[in-house]
């Protein structure tokens, strides 16, 4: 299919979203299907319908959402909605809003992704934890039926 | 202006400490976090004791109340109709909360005059509206909207809470203001809305007889 004139194509807007935590590994497509879910959930189908919302892009910690121009703030406040991906727990929060992609992976160069897990004493058990910006410490907790995450900060980290 | 998140419960009630959510809400925007598990100044912002009530009699509400600390904040939920009016006259409360998990009209006009005249916020908990979906979900943007038409009526204070118990909870100034726009608030409203719990520590207290 030939693409439409630039005079004729729809005006789109992309915004910028931090997936938090950011170490957690999250399908682009469980990603929509989480923001597409919220869209519909807040805005009926009518409304969805205009913004068109989609993922053009996702790593570890960010994501690149699309959608109509005009229809940005009505998608960041759906994203706030957003509590998981899936089967895992997550925040979306909105940080920029762009007219081109580019603009806002320049943004994304000098954001810092989650280290690799590293081993932290937690009581008596030597459980797995991931530090990332300055302060930020997440310890996963093994259950006897699921895993649980800690949010603590790098000065508590020395009680652990 | 100072933005402060009116309700957060850090660990042991949620997943996340204290200065983590402090620090948290410092890249979310705030100055002050009125916390329900300690305080103190973590990463530059103000975490301020906060006391929640939620007891179902108001000889207990009472009693809470004069047991609560000196600088707390102390918020009451919400009962019905007369526990509502009798929570919001007493004094040394000073937020009235979950006015959405209430019987219906729990929170009525003669509670907005009482609570506009003793200066008790009401506050808005935008808990639900983020983990809500469906009827549920309508019922607490419904019941928000009604408060605010009150609080354009009888001018009682307004404060924003997130209620979260981890940092994945935690929604920043910007998503705030958003959320609250679903029920009509706009963004004067909110702003002030946010930055009222600084005017509710410093609340001139109410006369007393001293014999």
């Amino acid at each position: 299919m030939r693409p439409r004139p630039k005079a004729l194509r729809q005006k789109r807007r992309y915004l910028l979203v931090r997936v938090l935590p950011p170490w957690q590994e999250i399908e682009q497509k469980a990603l929509y299907l989480a923001v597409s879910g919220a869209v519909t959930s807040l805005f009926g189908d009518a409304h969805a319908a205009e913004i068109q919302p989609a993922v053009v892009f996702s790593d570890r910690g960010c994501a690149i959402l699309r959608c109509r121009r005009g229809c940005e703030g009505d998608l960041s406040v759906a994203c706030a909605t957003v509590t998981a991906a899936g089967d895992l727990r997550v925040a979306l929060r909105t940080v920029a809003v762009s007219g081109t992609i580019a603009a806002l992976k320049g943004r994304m160069d000098g954001w810092i992704h989650a280290l690799p897990p590293e081993q932290a004493l937690y009581g008596e058990k030597e459980v797995r934890s991931f530090r990332y910006g300055r302060h930020k410490v997440d310890v996963l907790q093994e259950g006897i039926k699921k895993q649980s995450i800690v949010f603590l900060t790098d000065c508590e980290r020395e009680e652990i | 202006m100072a933005y402060a998140d009116a309700c957060v419960h850090p660990y042991p009630a949620g997943d996340t400490s204290l200065p983590r959510m402090a620090l948290e809400a410092r890249e979310l925007g705030f100055a002050t976090i009125v916390s329900t598990g300690g305080a103190g100044e973590f990463f530059g912002v103000r975490a301020v004791q906060g006391v929640v009530i939620g007891a179902r009699t108001f000889k207990d509400v009472v009693k809470a109340v004069r047991r609560a600390p000196e600088a707390a904040l102390v918020a009451v939920c919400a009962g019905d109709e007369s526990f509502t009016r009798s929570a919001v006259s007493l004094g040394g409360v000073h937020i009235l909360k979950g006015v959405h998990q209430g019987p219906k009209n729990a929170f009525d006009h003669v509670a907005a005059r009482t609570a506009g005249e003793r200066g008790v916020a009401v506050e808005i908990d935008l808990a639900p509206i983020v983990a809500l979906r469906g009827r549920d979900r309508q019922r607490v943007l419904a019941c928000y909207a009604d408060v605010l038409f009150l609080h354009r009526r009888y001018g009682f204070p307004l404060c924003i809470a997130s209620n979260a118990r981890s940092v994945l909870d935690q929604r920043s100034v910007r998503e705030a203001i958003g959320l609250c726009s679903l029920f009509g608030m706009d963004g004067d409203e909110a702003g002030a809305a946010l930055s009222s719990v600084e005017g509710l520590l410093n609340r001139p207290e109410t006369v007393r007889v001293v014999e």
